[in-house]
């Protein structure tokens, strides 16, 4: 079924290619607004992803899992809007930000921040300190802790080794914790 | 175990990539440290947490505004192609278009002269439709119409070296050259002359008579409607034998269509056939959903039209099966369109009329004399006591014959029951007497 509408999006059927990414569609939102952080410009990337990948879906290979070369498209699309912006982009990445100072601040709290907020507030929190990871760090969490895939799938999207996803992904989500954590104790 | 190695275990425990070693490992390293076992658990809270954030919706409109942005992809596509194979009049602004890339922002640029190309045409009159049918019908016009305004606004643009700001000046002067250019993208009505000039008017009528000869009626009703060019379309007739077999009456009914200018006239012929018990009717006036569907076809035969042209300038195999669907889909819109416009004037051009007919015995009321005698209204009463007692002695015997089982039982029993009173009676009076 979906080779078959595979094959007549390649022949430019519209038709075709909104049912084949019917499934698809509420996922590549979803990234794209975890990537962007607000439903406007989410809207707009992963229109412009899906656009983008019914235009070069000739170059689909087959052998590999369409959801995974969409999403790869959509993530890509994300990151070149936002190196685009990057001007206005404040990344509080692992690699340059003082971590151990900000931890040395939350060991001196005898409470734990973290336990004490309900979860909504707390799911809040995260979004805004997801927003302020770096695109590639962003990807990997967004994909694994969000969206619940495996770190191979999450290799083939992102284009990465296994190895470098765990690795990102660790990074990724200490320094998501951190910034949590200043999030929580400023709140 | 130095933290930074549990705290990898840490994260390798909460995607369930840890081994049985790995976790006793960990397990020991937590037992011993504390900040490592807050570390730990916030760390599980926080992936919990996020398993659980849902999945937005998407918002309204996503999918429609998403259609459009493919099929003028599609088409863009379908324009680099065609280019690429043949020359034709207007392929120079086409090559335009198919190096200019459309970035984002252009679309918004795009729109400032393709309103104004819709204001400048409405202003004008060029395009004798109504509001409706000024919303552009198609996706195929959308997209001539954006990508041509697009390239205007790059062609202003390049003259007026390459400023950003949009005059009116320079979308006007786009617009004008959109004339020229593009002269199909505008949906005009070329040729009225299919569709009905005046208003549209669906006439039904209902009348319901009392006659006295039926068959003779219906005959005649029959003859008239030959007569006058018209048919029956429905007709039922049937005896009222339910409730009277003596007299053979019968009601119907009949379903006749007559041409729409002697309908008025054959209303007032058929109420003279016999007496009118009621009568309505009802005029509908279909002219402004005639009109838009009317217009509507006419838009699709101009997208048609258009895409035939592509057609004519498509190389490719797959081209030719995407303007074909095309082709299809909007070929089935037309002629769904036109079997309803079809059907709207056959119901304006004939009216119709259901007729019920009812037999009676006579239309004149009936005058019956009227004995007043003295003695005939005693005897009268005579007689209607008479029958009275007649019946309720008939209807007596009837009840005794009908209920003498139940009867039987009620009486052994009250003959049982005085027995039993007697004898206790007896038995007390000989207890009295000693």
């Amino acid at each position: 079924m979906e080779s078959m509408l595979i094959e007549k999006s390649i022949q430019g059927d519209v038709a075709s290619f909104e049912q084949l990414i019917v499934k698809y569609n509420r996922y590549v939102y979803n990234i794209a607004f975890r990537m962007m952080g607000n439903e406007e410009d989410a809207k707009d990337m992963s229109q412009e992803a899906l656009i983008k990948a019914f235009k070069a879906i000739g170059q689909f290979k087959r052998e590999a899992n369409f959801s995974t070369w969409l999403y790869r498209i959509t993530i890509n699309v994300c990151k070149d809007e936002m190196r685009k912006r990057k001007e206005h982009v404040l990344s509080y990445d692992v690699e340059n930000q003082d971590e151990g100072s900000m931890k040395e601040n939350i060991k001196d709290e005898s409470t734990n921040p973290i336990l004490i907020y309900e979860q909504l507030e707390l799911k809040e929190t995260i979004e805004t300190a997801l927003n302020k990871l770096s695109e590639d760090s962003k990807a990997v969490v967004v994909l694994k802790d969000l969206l619940g895939y495996s770190y191979e799938e999450i290799g083939t999207i992102l284009d990465i080794p296994v190895g470098t996803v765990r690795s990102r992904l660790n990074r990724s989500r200490s320094a998501l914790k951190s910034i949590l954590q200043v999030q929580l104790a400023e709140q | 175990m130095k933290c930074e190695q549990a705290q990898s275990l840490m994260h390798a425990y909460v995607d369930q990539e840890i081994n049985d070693l790995e976790l006793k490992k960990l397990n020991e390293h937590l037992d011993s440290c504390e900040s490592c076992t807050v570390e730990f658990e916030e760390l599980k809270y926080m992936i919990q947490v996020m398993g659980e954030m849902d999945l937005k919706e998407l918002p309204i409109g996503y999918e429609e505004e998403l259609h459009q942005k493919l099929i003028v992809a599609s088409n863009e596509a379908q324009f680099d192609q065609a280019t690429h194979k043949k020359q034709s009049f207007f392929s120079s602004v086409v090559e335009k278009l198919s190096h200019f890339k459309m970035k984002r922002r252009y679309y918004a640029y795009a729109a400032v002269p393709t309103m104004m190309l819709v204001v400048f045409f409405a202003s004008k009159g060029l395009l004798n439709l109504s509001k409706n049918e000024m919303a552009v019908s198609s996706d195929m016009n959308y997209l001539v119409e954006e990508t041509t305004a697009a390239a205007m606004f790059e062609e202003s643009q390049a003259r007026d070296g390459g400023e950003y700001g949009v005059s009116i000046g320079t979308a006007a002067k786009g617009t004008e050259n959109m004339l020229t250019l593009a002269p199909s993208s505008t949906p005009e009505f070329t040729d009225q002359s299919d569709y009905r000039d005046g208003r549209m008017i669906i006439q039904t009528a209902n009348i319901s008579l009392d006659v006295e000869k039926y068959d003779s009626v219906l005959e005649n009703i029959r003859n008239t409607v030959m007569a006058a060019g018209g048919y029956v379309e429905n007709e039922s007739t049937s005896f009222k034998w339910y409730y009277s077999d003596t007299d053979n009456l019968k009601v119907g009914y009949l379903t006749i269509r007559v041409p729409a200018e002697g309908y008025a006239s054959f209303v007032t012929a058929i109420k003279d056939l016999g007496l009118v018990t009621m009568e309505s009717s009802n005029a509908s006036d279909i002219t402004k959903i005639y009109r838009d569907t009317a217009a509507e076809v006419e838009n699709l035969k101009v997208t048609e039209e258009r895409l035939r042209e592509i057609m004519q300038q498509a190389t490719e195999i797959a081209d030719i099966l995407a303007i074909e669907n095309e082709l299809t889909r909007i070929r089935g819109d037309i002629s769904m369109y036109t079997k309803q416009i079809q059907d709207w004037e056959a119901l304006v051009d004939m009216a119709s009329i259901t007729i019920n007919l009812n037999e009676v015995k006579s239309l004149k009321p009936t005058v019956e004399p009227i004995d007043d005698s003295l003695f005939g209204k005693a005897k009268e009463g005579f007689i209607d006591t008479i029958n009275a007692l007649k019946r309720l002695m008939e209807r007596t015997i009837v009840w005794i014959v009908a209920k003498s089982p139940i009867l039987l039982i009620i009486t052994i029993l009250g003959l049982i029951a005085r027995w039993v009173y007697f004898k206790k009676f007896n038995v007390r009076r000989k207890s009295n007497e000693k």
